[in-house]
């Protein structure tokens, strides 16, 4: 939408003034071609139409019927410095966003962790990835942590916070019984993502819209936790999958090194 | 036979589709603030009137009648200057409009002080003030040089000074329209006291 501002603070003005023109109702006019004697800025206005943003609201399920509670939303933009840093988030939330990300937000409920779900910052940001920023999410019995970024695959969702996506990205970590999964929002200029487990196996992943996904064909050795009562068997189990300890690199696209080594587990 | 006349501006155009409103502000934003900026030398200040100036030009775009891009710049500058004179005469921030359209005003961060700081040409501003300040009446030197010269947020000056913070804003205020009168009188050759 135009040319980017060179204040930051004006660039989040602008997006507040989308929403609350988004908020207005359109009213009926009828719509001619072009006339003779209309002023160039017209013509400006032609180049930047395709460029507009959806601007009708968006109120999609977050919450699963009849499991969770209701979700709430916010109509603030995600920080500055989120924004800066991420390119999926500058862009306008298009038609394919809201349609791809509808099926996978209702998960969002779940746990009645997160609230003030920021609607018109949803995007989708691969074949079922959508990224959900919202203003906070419950961390522990009294504790909550405020502007999050939230990846959600329609299953699960982790969050980190908005502010160090720039820095330290946001990363969602799980295993099965013979991989490890990977996946997370990186910042602008990061062009691949490199995991490279303790015993040495490396997978790159491409990176588009901020979002990378990879697979490892390794997982930890499993953790023995006690059976469950009642359980007919030894009193020590081997625990769920645990995702294989390692380190993630950012590179771009030369293939260098930008970010910082991501702590093993 | 009835013609319809296709919106000849963004502004006009902003009335039946309001998304079109955004090409409007980010061709004038900037320009907005750095006036606004150039005239109170205080960026956040600055900030606070040019979002309640654009919250105010969005409510009232259908009243606009002009039919040229300048003439709906001039429109928006008229707005402008009006919260500047509103603010100068109370020294109170008015964001009636931001609040009712569910506007938060931003906070500048230190990057963004900079750019705005370097565009507005701050810093020669405030060796002009710093040279001429020595004339003003003391309650007004007092509050300027707390303000514009050690840039002390309005809550610290109005704490340093025992008054409160509209006070403090207004002593502020007129200190600058006296020092521009003062340096119009004896140089004229600053640029921002000109409008």
């Amino acid at each position: 939408m135009g040319e980017r501002l060179s204040v930051d603070a004006l660039e989040d003005l602008a997006t507040q003034f989308r929403l609350a023109a988004a908020r207005e109702p359109r009213s009926r006019q009828w719509r001619f071609g072009p006339h003779r004697g209309v002023v160039v800025s017209l013509a400006a206005l032609a180049i930047a139409a395709p460029a507009l943003a959806i601007t009708r609201p968006w109120n999609p399920v977050l919450s699963r019927t009849g499991i969770d509670g209701p979700v709430s939303t916010d109509p603030s933009p995600v920080i500055s410095s989120a924004r800066k840093a991420l390119g999926v988030l500058r862009r306008p939330q298009t038609t394919e966003d809201r349609q791809r990300t509808a099926p996978l937000v209702k998960v969002i409920g779940a746990g009645n962790q997160v609230a003030g779900v920021q609607t018109e910052f949803i995007r989708s940001v691969a074949d079922r990835w959508a990224l959900v920023p919202a203003k906070s999410v419950t961390t522990g019995p009294s504790s909550t942590a405020s502007d999050q970024l939230c990846l959600t695959d329609g299953t699960s969702i982790a969050c980190g916070p908005a502010s160090s996506v720039g820095t330290t990205g946001i990363t969602a970590l799980s295993a099965t019984t013979t991989e490890t999964r990977y996946a997370g929002l990186v910042p602008d200029g990061v062009a691949r993502v490199r995991f490279t487990t303790k015993t040495g196996a490396r997978e790159t992943a491409e990176v588009a819209s901020n979002f990378f996904s990879l697979n490892v064909s390794e997982v930890a050795p499993p953790r023995m936790i006690d059976a469950p009562p009642g359980f007919e068997g030894p009193s020590r189990i081997p625990g769920p999958p645990t995702p294989v300890a390692g380190t993630l690199q950012w590179l771009d696209r030369n293939g260098r090194v930008i970010g910082p080594q991501q702590p093993s587990r | 036979m009835f013609r319809h006349r296709a919106p000849n501006t963004i502004l006009r155009r902003s009335v039946t589709d309001p998304a079109a409103f955004e090409i409007f502000y980010r061709t004038h934003a900037e320009s907005v603030l750095l006036f606004l900026t150039g005239r109170t030398l205080d960026p956040h200040l600055a900030l606070d009137l040019t979002s309640e100036t654009f919250a105010k030009a969005f409510a009232a775009r259908r009243r606009f009648r002009g039919s040229t891009e300048h003439e709906a710049g001039a429109w928006l500058f008229r707005i402008a200057r009006n919260e500047l004179f509103q603010y100068a005469r109370s020294g109170k921030i008015e964001r009636k409009v931001t609040q009712r359209l569910g506007l938060s005003v931003p906070t500048l961060s230190d990057d963004d002080v900079e750019v705005v700081d370097r565009l507005a040409s701050l810093a020669p501003l405030r060796d002009a003030v710093r040279a001429h300040f020595g004339d003003l009446p003391h309650a007004q030197r007092e509050a300027v040089d707390l303000r514009v010269i050690q840039e002390m947020s309005y809550p610290d000056v109005a704490s340093q000074l025992g008054v409160t913070e509209a006070t403090a804003r207004a002593r502020v205020s007129r200190g600058l329209r006296e020092l521009r009168e003062r340096m119009t009188t004896r140089s004229g050759e600053l640029s921002w006291v000109n409008d």
